[in-house]
């Protein structure tokens, strides 16, 4: 017995020596080269300053709002969206994301190429089976961000991997394997186009990225232009329900709160604290007694949610309530993505929500058009504007 | 008269199937994953042979090796702790849960899960070694302020202590973020390997130690400690200071694993069981066999968790799922044995 | 010095329930003493309190050394304990259940020595269930059961033996067998023992001395060597009430008077 043990404990010893005597990862120390050019790339603040389209980034005396980078200078160093510094040696060939909106991004630039592996569930996500159909089933599956599958990423051979924060333990674990990670956080307007930016310099895709970006400004551009003559009275109070319960919408601090404002409109929850959707009570809904409802798509943005919207002008405690009462509940058209969050095609959904808002300052009409010369400028598909004009 | 083995139970035979059982799995294990390494890169990259990609080295230093590790430690820690505490509360449904371990492990690494806004594992993993820490030494407190040392007040100051947990638990839930947050904190209760590199197993590898090395040098007083108190009082056991020492560091050994994985359930319970039922005796031995069966089950779990569907199942899941076929087929032979 | 054991004034209560008002007894080296007394007379209380399992007021000298404040573990070296039945289940051998009783001896980390092993097999020899050394303990009889534990009690090696009704779940020939058996052993090894016992026959019948507890004290002596059948007869009965004595070898049988 006693000699069992003794064994046993030196197995145990000696397999742990073992493990600690393995190669230990150097950390990744990001190389600092001589910069040859020192220009800080441009990125504008929405929905301020108007830019012209260049292709070449101009000098301007922006605040830094996205990190410095040294232009087209490989090996590049940049920081990520949580501080982490990140060097590149070229231009990516072979990336790994591990997010569906920095996947999204992906096919946006034109990198369906260099993806070699994404989050899980593509099949289910409508804007692959339009826009890059060949990828399904023929990628790697990296697992969804609380399960991240390091062992299939790292089967992918990648030489960037793109993870949200939550993942970014994992993100630590493959720099110290050597593996080039950033970490995103696209979580507003601003931090979308600070990923574009990022994504499109570290895959050589900046034109690309520039190319998005100065379509977004031109889209917040032409809504401003068409909202600024709007008065408060003008503003429709709009209640953005949730997907699951429409006894849930999103308070004053979310993305959301900021798409129904610069659609012209007022969040009917903006007194309302908070930066995640909050539960509210029938009494508060009809107290809020907003002119319009939204109901946006479910987060795969394939169908709807939990409920339509006749149900819900069907609830007779709501019959009173101004936006039932009148018929303005309206869903976010499915079918390509979430539009009422920040990913790339968001400004779509600012675009919808104005021509839901005011039709007669932007139609329908005008709306399917701009969303159709979108994806097909940007994600290679001809939409069927049928789609949204039923 | 000499004493061979055989007759303390120790049955040879059966340890060196059960050894030689852990040994082809683990070796499964470390073939195991979505990245390939062939065998015979694993023979390459332990003889230290130059021929093999400097990726598949990192991948099985970094990753695979310290996961099989990670599973058969697990696996020993869960079984040898489940096995103490069935002895000692004397009753075969305790498991490391019954002082509230895995409770208070859980509660730790939700409040570091909701609290610190970008918590990374490394907070999850000491909140979660502390909270478990700290409810047991709760349940210690409580006891202490008793005056009794029964072990039905250990039992009840745990009930009390899990409770606690359990409503602190949901509170934390219904306040978190239901994308981010409330899914690590469900994620985590699950347990998983899949977060295992060679730098978490070596930081928690010396408590482990202390723990598991602790518990084996008391088997003795472990073993008295299965009669009644007055009984084991009489043989001379100094039950407040011994009970109280095995119970830490058991807590310790527990804390150190689930602070990695999350929760384990089952394996802590069972493996224990399947020991008893394997040797037919309940001594010290049956602790150490404990802790090898329930390294197989662990080793095997994390096995199919990783190729039993296409991205990676929680751990518990599957431990369940392999640990009650072992432990049916076990009852089902002794109840014939017992016609 | 004879005296090996000495209880002074031992007060135990259950909460507000003293149960247990001033005993005071004495047990001397190679004497076997019985204590009776009726159910709730605080017979099996005294064990335990001097056992240390409860709390008490008084003195308790065991082998010259006052028990107050005493660890388990020194207590185990002074005094053994059998209880009515050992609280242990199947999965040890009789030969691990009776190397129990070393663990005074032993330091905290230490097993038993070759010699304590065969200390073990010859306390088995000595009780003639050595054969029994392998068996699975949950497989033996209770009256089997009884002397594996009084071979546990002679590897522990204390001066004082208490028992406490060791022979109640036994059946009538193993309890003469069980009780034949620890006399021999406090004769044999010249220790002190104090059992509590409920049927006197029994107790007459193996022990020297009988302790008759009353009121929570010890009512009555009876030195079984040379008490008179008169002697006898009065102190039993009162606590027994109306007996009969019949003398029976040298010793006595007692029944309910018709």
């Amino acid at each position: 017995m006693k000699r069992f043990l003794s064994l046993a404990l030196a197995l145990l010893m000696a397999l742990s020596i073992l493990v600690s005597c393995a190669p230990s990862e150097e950390p990744l120390t990001p190389e600092n080269t001589n910069p040859q050019t020192q220009e800080t790339p441009e990125v504008t603040d929405p929905p301020a300053v108007e830019t012209d389209a260049p292709t070449e980034p101009t000098d301007a005396p922006t605040e830094p709002t996205e990190p410095e980078v040294e232009l087209t200078v490989f090996p590049l160093t940049v920081t990520d969206q949580i501080g982490n510094e990140v060097t590149i040696e070229a231009p990516a060939e072979r990336i790994v994301s591990g997010y569906y909106i920095s996947s999204s991004t992906c096919l946006a630039l034109g990198l369906q190429d260099k993806l070699v592996a994404t989050e899980e569930k593509i099949e289910a996500r409508p804007i692959y089976g339009l826009s890059a159909p060949d990828l399904i089933g023929n990628i790697g599956n990296v697992g969804s961000a609380k399960a991240f599958d390091l062992e299939a990423c790292l089967a992918a051979e990648p030489d960037l991997v793109i993870l949200p924060s939550r993942a970014k333990d994992y993100g630590e674990t493959l720099t110290e394997m050597g593996i080039p990670t950033i970490i995103v956080n696209p979580e507003s307007h601003e931090q979308l186009v600070e990923m574009v930016t990022l994504i499109g310099q570290l895959t050589g895709a900046e034109e690309a990225a520039n190319k998005l970006i100065d379509r977004y400004d031109e889209v917040i551009a032409k809504v401003n232009d068409l909202t600024a003559d709007l008065t408060e009275d003008d503003k429709p109070l709009v209640y953005m329900s949730g997907t699951s319960s429409y006894l849930t919408t999103a308070p004053k601090d979310m993305y959301q709160s900021s798409v129904i404002t610069s659609a012209g409109g007022i969040n009917a929850a903006q007194d309302i604290d908070g930066d995640y959707w909050v539960d509210v009570s029938y009494e508060q809904l009809i107290a809020m007694n907003p002119d319009v409802i939204i109901i946006p798509t479910n987060n795969m943005a394939n169908g709807q949610p939990d409920f339509s919207a006749e149900e819900l002008m069907a609830d007779e405690v709501l019959a009173e309530v101004a936006a039932v009462a009148n018929g303005a509940v309206y869903n976010m058209p499915a079918g390509y993505e979430a539009w009422d969050s920040p990913v790339p095609s968001g400004v779509l959904g600012m675009l919808w929500m104005l021509s839901t808002l005011h039709p007669d300052l932007y139609s329908l009409d005008e709306f399917a058009l701009d969303a159709q010369d979108f994806y097909k400028t940007f994600y290679g598909f001809e939409m069927d504007t049928a789609t949204i004009l039923d | 008269m000499s004493l061979t083995a055989e007759k303390r139970g120790l049955k040879p035979l059966i340890f060196i199937g059960v050894t030689a059982a852990i040994f082809v799995a683990a070796v499964v294990s470390i073939c195991v994953g979505k990245y390939q390494i062939s065998p015979a890169e694993i023979i390459n990259i332990l003889s230290g042979k130059a021929d093999v990609s400097d990726m598949s080295r990192k991948v099985f230093f970094t990753l695979r090796l310290p996961r099989t590790i990670m599973a058969v430690m697990a696996g020993t820690g869960l079984g040898i702790a489940g096995s103490v505490y069935q002895i000692i509360f004397k009753n075969p449904l305790a498991s490391p849960d019954i002082i509230g371990v895995a409770g208070g492990a859980n509660l730790g690494a939700a409040v570091a899960i909701v609290t610190i806004s970008s918590s990374g594992m490394l907070g999850i993993a000491t909140g979660a070694f502390w909270g478990g820490l700290l409810a047991v030494t709760c349940v210690m407190l409580l006891v202490k302020a008793t005056g009794s040392t029964s072990t039905s007040t250990f039992v009840l100051a745990g009930i009390i202590i899990n409770a606690v947990s359990k409503a602190v638990i949901m509170a934390l839930k219904y306040f978190a973020d239901p994308e981010n947050e409330l899914a690590a904190i469900e994620y985590w209760s699950m347990g998983t390997f899949g977060t295992t590199t060679q730098s978490k197993l070596l930081s928690i590898l010396p408590m482990f130690l202390i723990g598991l090395i602790g518990i084996l040098l008391l088997r003795r007083q472990i073993e008295l400690m299965s009669l009644s108190d007055n009984e084991s009082r009489a043989l001379g056991v100094r039950l407040r200071p011994i009970r109280i020492t095995v119970l830490l560091l058991s807590t310790l050994l527990v804390s150190s694993i689930i602070s990695i994985t999350g929760l384990i359930s089952f394996a802590g319970l069972i493996a224990p069981h399947i020991s008893r039922l394997m040797l037919k005796r309940n001594n010290s031995v049956t602790m150490v066999m404990s802790g090898l069966v329930g390294s197989f089950v662990v080793l095997v779990a994390d096995i199919f968790a990783r190729i039993a569907y296409s991205s990676e199942l929680p751990i518990s899941i599957l431990t369940t799922v392999i640990g009650v076929p072992i432990l049916v087929y076990f009852l089902v032979k002794r109840g014939k044995e017992l016609v | 010095m004879s005296e090996l054991f000495r209880l002074e004034n031992m007060h135990v209560a259950y909460g507000s329930n003293e149960v247990v008002r001033g005993v005071n007894l004495s047990l001397e080296r190679g004497e076997f003493s019985a204590l009776l007394g009726l159910n709730g007379s605080g017979k099996t209380t005294i064990l335990h309190a001097a056992c240390g399992f409860l709390p008490m007021r008084g003195t308790c000298i065991c082998a010259g050394q006052n028990c107050a404040g005493l660890h388990e573990k020194k207590r185990a070296l002074l005094m053994s304990f059998i209880p009515q039945v050992c609280s242990l289940e199947g999965g040890r051998t009789v030969f691990e259940v009776v190397m129990m009783g070393f663990n005074a001896h032993l330091r905290l980390l230490e097993s038993p020595s070759a010699e304590q092993k065969e200390l073990g097999m010859a306390a088995l020899e000595k009780l003639n269930c050595a054969h029994l050394a392998h068996t699975d303990f949950g497989a033996l009889s209770q009256g089997q059961r009884q002397i594996v534990i009084l071979a546990r009690c002679i590897v522990q090696d204390a001066p004082v033996m208490l028992l406490d009704e060791p022979d109640s779940a036994l059946d009538f020939l193993n309890r003469h067998m069980v009780l034949g058996k620890i006399r021999d052993l406090i004769k044999n090894e010249n220790r002190a023992g104090l059992i509590t016992l409920h049927d006197p026959n029994f107790a007459m019948a193996y022990c020297d001395r009988l302790l008759l507890l009353q009121n929570g004290i010890v009512g009555a002596e009876l030195d079984m060597r040379t008490a008179s059948a008169d002697e006898v007869k009065q102190k039993l009965s009162l606590i027994y009430g109306d007996i009969e004595l019949l003398p029976y070898q040298e010793s006595y049988l007692m029944t309910k008077a018709k």
